[in-house]
């Protein structure tokens, strides 16, 4: 059984290793790739999709989905943006770092909104956040009358395109989260709770893990960093745009199915998303700096997603 | 789960990697390459600029709001038009889609300014989102020329786009002759907020304002949606029984009114006119259920704002401001040559 595997811990590489060979491939046709400028570019284009895909690998482990944070992260961002307009214009005139508080915190709220309707009325996960997308994107064109909504004081815009030490403040952002989330999800009982749910929820009860008390600590982990998300892009757009981020939950869930996570939950960690998330990244850069046409670029990044989930198919099958 | 830390691991090395650099250097990049090295060149060799087919191919990203409608498939055209006659490269990148496509939108201008062009003409989707990616790429002295809509920056080194207050007066006027100059006329709004449309309504009511005999009305807003459109059209209309003429300021609000007039059958006794151009349109402006279109030059925007970043590199004078131009089409002239490629 040591010969078999080996093979199985060879396949875990495999998304690293897909990564490394693309970054050698565009490092090859392009001059201009391998620069500090474009891995810093990646990192301040890709944050957005990275801190909210670190929330769903946290929700697909625990064998949910969450259709709902492309319009969370579209209301937290006209949330905050209207809350730090000036007074005479309907806004509260909030400070920026106070405004970036409340979008986060508003994302977490959403979170635990998805978490009531999950854990408590019961509701499928798939469900649940679809309902949560469409009210949360209605109430975003609501409140912004469906135009974007400037934020004027030019402070924002060190969270998505400011550095911190000599780099860029998303990339910080984006480590620290991944850090964090690796830790709790490795070193914690709530974090061990949402491997265990995932995995086989009925055994997990059993065993004494608190089914509501897990599901709320994701739900509303994952909502709030949709919040941090949606502050870098109105930071990056210095406006919030209701209609942003209809394809951020697929992104998300690209990114983490292509690292290795499993839609059938249990399965799944950061590392995993990080590499998911920069494959996508650095397919969309390397094509935009090779000039490749954009229709193509959809057709290659699909592809990508069906390999990555015929891979995970290979590997599950080939384990029982 | 080792491998996985190990994973995790190899993962922030790879992050490290990609974030620092590795071991090579912008500078020896570029120089090795020397695409860009005329970029810092102010004057052009003589041998260069009198004999221009021996001058650099320069490198002219042209990024629209979105790539599937006709409009932008024009912009194209006329991009790599103006691209083969002065010898320019065009890389043609955009979003997928309008509505959603901003943060796309400003990743690719950024990833353009990486790949440091010699210019980018952008038409872009919000006019504040893409300020701060034009401003990185004119502080890395790459020239941008905005197409079709402005945007709140002084970077630009030019605007070529319709005038489309221009465009709602031409459109007012015909109406009010074809109608006699009395009665009631109705409108289809486009949507708040969004400028080009705007002025074009603006354009329209001023001038049917002046007109003593006739009385305007609005719809709600058509939403750029074609259904959207008709339904407040067909509301419009149910109102307002006495309505002798439509106007649709763009393609969707058009094509919404058709719909509406043509559902109420009264095709015939209501005119419409409308604002740019589709096969449907066109298709209703032959057969005589459409009076006239207002049909903007798109191919004319993507050839003008490429000219503008070539003379900029080649050190000639750029108009600042570029009108585009409208032309009412209508039944009896829609088939010249001119006309026809208008309505391409």
């Amino acid at each position: 059984m040591a010969r078999a595997s080996l093979p199985a811990s060879l396949r875990r590489l495999l998304p690293l290793f897909g990564l490394g060979v693309l970054c050698l491939y565009f490092a090859l046709r392009s001059p201009q790739f391998l620069t500090v400028e474009n891995g810093f570019n990646i990192a301040r284009q890709q944050s957005i999709i990275m801190l909210i895909a670190f929330g769903m690998t946290m929700v697909i482990i625990s064998s949910g989905i969450d259709l709902s944070v492309g319009s969370v992260a579209a209301f937290s961002g006209v949330a905050a943006a209207w809350l730090m307009l000036p007074s005479e214009q309907g806004g509260y005139g909030l400070s920026v770092v106070a405004g970036i508080l409340c979008g986060i915190v508003v994302g977490a709220l959403w979170g635990a909104f998805n978490a009531l309707l999950i854990a408590v009325f019961r509701l499928p996960p798939f469900i649940a956040t679809l309902g949560t997308m469409g009210i949360a994107r209605g109430l975003a064109y609501i409140r912004s009358g469906g135009v974007s909504i400037d934020v004027v004081d030019p402070a924002i815009q060190w969270l998505g395109n400011g550095n911190l030490l000599g780099l860029p403040v998303p990339l910080w952002l984006i480590i620290g989260a991944a850090l964090l989330i690796h830790f709790v999800l490795r070193h914690t009982v709530v974090g061990r709770a949402v491997y265990a749910y995932g995995g086989n929820a009925n055994a997990a009860l059993l065993a004494g893990v608190d089914a509501r008390k897990t599901l709320f600590f994701v739900y509303i982990v994952a909502g709030a960093l949709t919040g941090l998300a949606a502050m870098i892009e109105i930071s990056r757009l210095t406006s919030a745009q209701p209609n942003t981020g209809q394809d951020y939950p697929l992104d998300a869930i690209a990114a983490v199915v292509i690292g290795g996570g499993s839609l059938l939950g249990g399965e799944g960690c950061i590392a995993g998303t990080v590499i998911g998330a920069l494959v996508i990244a650095v397919l969309r850069n390397g094509a935009n700096l090779l000039g490749v046409d954009p229709f193509l670029q959809m057709v290659f990044i699909g592809a990508l997603i069906l390999a990555a989930v015929a891979l995970d198919q290979w590997r599950r099958a080939s384990r029982s | 789960m080792k491998i996985v830390s190990g994973a995790a691991l190899a993962g922030f090395v790879a992050f490290g990697v990609l974030a620092l650099g590795g071991c090579s250097s912008p500078g020896a990049n570029s120089s090795s390459t020397g695409n860009t090295a005329s970029r810092d060149v102010t004057v052009p060799e003589p041998d260069a600029a009198m004999n221009p087919a021996n001058a650099k191919q320069l490198r002219i990203a042209v990024i629209p709001k979105g790539l599937s409608h006709a409009f932008w498939q024009s912009v194209k055209r006329g991009a790599e038009d103006a691209g083969r006659e002065m010898n320019a490269q065009i890389i043609w990148n955009g979003p997928q889609s309008e509505g959603q496509g901003v943060t796309q939108q400003v990743s690719i201008v950024e990833d353009q300014v990486t790949k440091k062009v010699d210019g980018i003409v952008l038409a872009p989707i919000d006019q504040t989102a893409l300020v701060q990616a034009i401003d990185k790429a004119a502080g890395q002295k790459i020239p941008v020329a905005i197409i079709d809509s402005d945007a709140k920056t002084k970077n630009r080194i030019s605007f070529v786009a319709t005038d489309n207050y221009k465009g709602g007066v031409l459109a007012a006027q015909r109406m009010i002759e074809i109608i006699g100059g009395k009665g009631k006329v109705g409108m289809v709004p486009v949507q708040a907020n969004s400028q080009s449309t705007e002025d074009r309504e603006r354009g329209f009511t001023d001038t049917v304002k002046k007109a003593p005999g006739i009385k305007l009305v609005r719809s709600q807003y058509g939403q750029s949606d074609r259904t959207v459109s008709m339904n407040a059209a067909q509301d419009m209309l149910t109102a307002n029984p006495d309505i002798v003429a439509i106007f649709g300021p763009n393609e969707s609000s058009a094509v919404g009114s058709l719909s509406a007039v043509r559902n109420r059958n009264l095709i015939g006794k209501l005119k419409i006119v409308g604002f740019d151009s589709a096969p449907v349109l066109v298709q209703a402006l032959k057969s005589g259920d459409i009076d006239s279109l207002v049909v903007q030059n798109p191919y004319k925007m993507g050839y003008e704002g490429v000219k503008a970043i070539v003379n900029k590199a080649n050190g000639q004078s750029v108009q600042p401001r570029v009108d585009t131009g409208v032309v009412l089409v209508s039944k009896a002239n829609m088939n010249t040559p001119d006309n026809q490629k208008l309505l391409q």
